[in-house]
Order: structure tokens, then sequence, then C-alpha cells
């Protein structure tokens, strides 16, 4: 089998890990796993590159791992952002408790971001800009750790 | 000899690039809070920094070190993870080898991890308090040990990529020529 039979499995592994990643990172309480170095995010890009793995039944260099990383990354940053910017605009008076607790500093911009609506926008880019970052080391993370040893 | 000296400069140009990288995110870490108190342009740049650190911790202002009367964009023991992999990237060719592709045992990442949840286990369990330094300590090694394994694969990969677009290259070539 050449590399380029796993390739047809890297946008449904990817939508897989980043469906997975995407919705646990919008749930209130599991999304604080988000904490440590973005968890759901990096375990997207690396459930992606074990699903690839395991259907080929071929090992996953880092170059493919980045690949199908960053694709799981991005398409985690889109589903959370479908889930969370409604709650996050039907949940206003969340929001602004959360900004509260925001350092001195950093309030007065929050919360006429919030005002404006323009908060979830930039919300939404910040979240993909992670999600691909992220997703892309835990791609080369999966496809690093999984690798069978020679 | 002289592809060899080469690669090890390409190698080179590739660690500089994650050095510089590791630079502008540690410039989003300490730069962003302060930017949220300027006026207009910087203010909603440093915003989008902040809300992007905001997906990868929880920057309650409590749990965060301060610098100069203001928080960093991330918890203590995030700083202490990208501390790590920043000390992890800058050490790599002096202890690894430039251009060194061989990715540790997973035993390592999986030691620096349990550090990481044992103390985080302990503080929530309640058995201690809260301890910045230690925090920033266990974050650190596992940085360290994250740095060690993400650097060689990027390596990989663009190795990977590379004889990629030579074979294509070949391919092409040889495709014009007959």
């Amino acid at each position: 089998m050449q590399a380029g039979d796993k390739s047809r499995y890297y946008l449904k592994a990817a939508a897989i890990g980043g469906a997975a990643g995407g919705a646990l990172s919008a749930i209130p309480f599991v999304n604080w796993c988000n904490c440590l170095c973005c968890l759901w995010v990096l375990g997207a890009g690396f459930l992606a590159v074990y699903l690839v793995q395991r259907w080929s039944n071929l090992q996953v260099t880092p170059g493919e791992g980045a690949t199908v990383g960053v694709l799981a990354g991005l398409i985690a940053g889109v589903v959370d952002s479908i889930i969370s910017v409604p709650l996050m605009t039907a949940q206003r008076t969340v929001i602004a408790a959360q900004i509260a607790r925001m350092p001195p500093n950093i309030r007065p911009v929050m919360e006429q971001l919030l005002a404006s609506g323009a908060l979830s926008a930039m919300t939404v880019v910040a979240w993909l800009v992670v999600g691909a970052i992220f997703g892309t080391f835990g791609g080369l993370l999966g496809a690093a750790i999984l690798s069978k040893r020679q | 000899m002289r592809g060899d000296g080469r690669a090890v400069r390409r190698d080179a140009l590739w660690w500089g690039l994650a050095v510089a990288g590791l630079v502008v995110w540690w410039a989003v870490i300490i730069g962003a809070p302060r930017l949220c108190a300027a006026k207009g342009g910087p203010a909603y740049a440093g915003a989008i920094g902040y809300l992007a650190l905001g997906r990868v911790c929880h920057q309650d202002p409590s749990r965060c070190l301060w610098v100069a009367s203001a928080p960093l964009g991330v918890c203590a023991r995030c700083a202490g993870i990208w501390g790590g992999v920043t000390l992890g990237v800058l050490l790599l060719p002096v202890v690894r080898g430039m251009s060194n592709r061989r990715i540790p045992h997973q035993r390592y990442l999986l030691a620096a991890a349990a550090l990481v949840i044992a103390d985080a286990g302990s503080e929530w369990l309640g058995l201690r308090g809260a301890i910045a330094w230690v925090r920033v300590a266990t974050g650190g090694m596992l940085g360290l040990a994250a740095a060690w394994y993400v650097m060689p694969a990027i390596l990989l990969a663009l190795d990977e990529r590379r004889r990629k677009g030579t074979g294509s290259c070949k391919q092409e070539t040889r495709a014009v020529t007959t």
C-alpha cells in the first residue's frame, strides 16, 4: 500500500477528531481540560492520527500527522464556535461576570467588545488560530508517540 | 560532505524559526494583558491575544505570575510549560545535537505529565495549598519533555516534505525530457 492510500482517510479522521475535540471544548466544566495546553485540541489531532493509522494499517509520518492535525484543529475550532458562540450571545450576563473577574487593565476593552458585539467574532478568530497551532502539535505528537520503534 | 553542511544549516534555520516563534509567543503572553490597557487598535490586538491565550489557559489572575503590576496572559503552570518548551528548544542543539531526529521513548513524556497530574491532583484533593513555584517547576518539566518530542517530529515532517518535493520535481523533469 502506498502513502497515497492514507490520504483518503485524512478528512474523515480529522472530522471525527475535530468534532470530538470541538464538542468537548464547548461543554462547560469538561472544557476546563483545555486549560492544560488546549488538551482537547491536542487530543483532536492525536485522535485523527490514531484513526488514520488504524484504518490504513500504515504508520503515520510526522508530516502526515501535522497535516491531519491542522485539519482536526481547524474543525475543532469551527465545531466549538458553532456550539459556544450562540451560548455566549445568549448568556451575556455570564460573560459579563467572567469579564468582571478579569484583571482591571483588561476589563475595559473586553466590556467595550462585549457591548459592540465584536467579542464573539474575535473569539472565533482567536480559537481558529489556536486550533490550527495546537491541532498541528497534537498531530505531530501523535505521529511521534504512535510510531513503532525500529 | 557539502550536502551534510547544507542539511545542518537548514536544520539550524528551522531551529532559529522555532526560537523566533517562541519569542513571538512569549511577546503575546507578556504583552497582550498590557496592550489591553492601551487605546484603539493596540487594545483590540491585545484583546485578540488575550482571548487566544484564554483558549489555552484559565487565566485566573490569582494563579498567574505578575510582572511589574500586570499578570502574564497565562497561569503559573502554563508559564512553566512554555518556559520549559523554550528551554528545551534552546538546549536541544547542545544536549542532543542540532540534527538529531530521534524521538525519545514515550515514557519520559508520560513521567513528566504524571508530575503535573500529581501536583494538580494533590492540590485539588486539598492535600496542600497552591504553591506557585511547584506549578512552574512541574509545568516546566512537561514543557521541556514535549519540546524534545515536537522538535524532532517537526524536522522529520520537513524532511518528508522536502523528499516529496524533490521526488515530484524529478518526475516532472523526466516527463519533460521524455
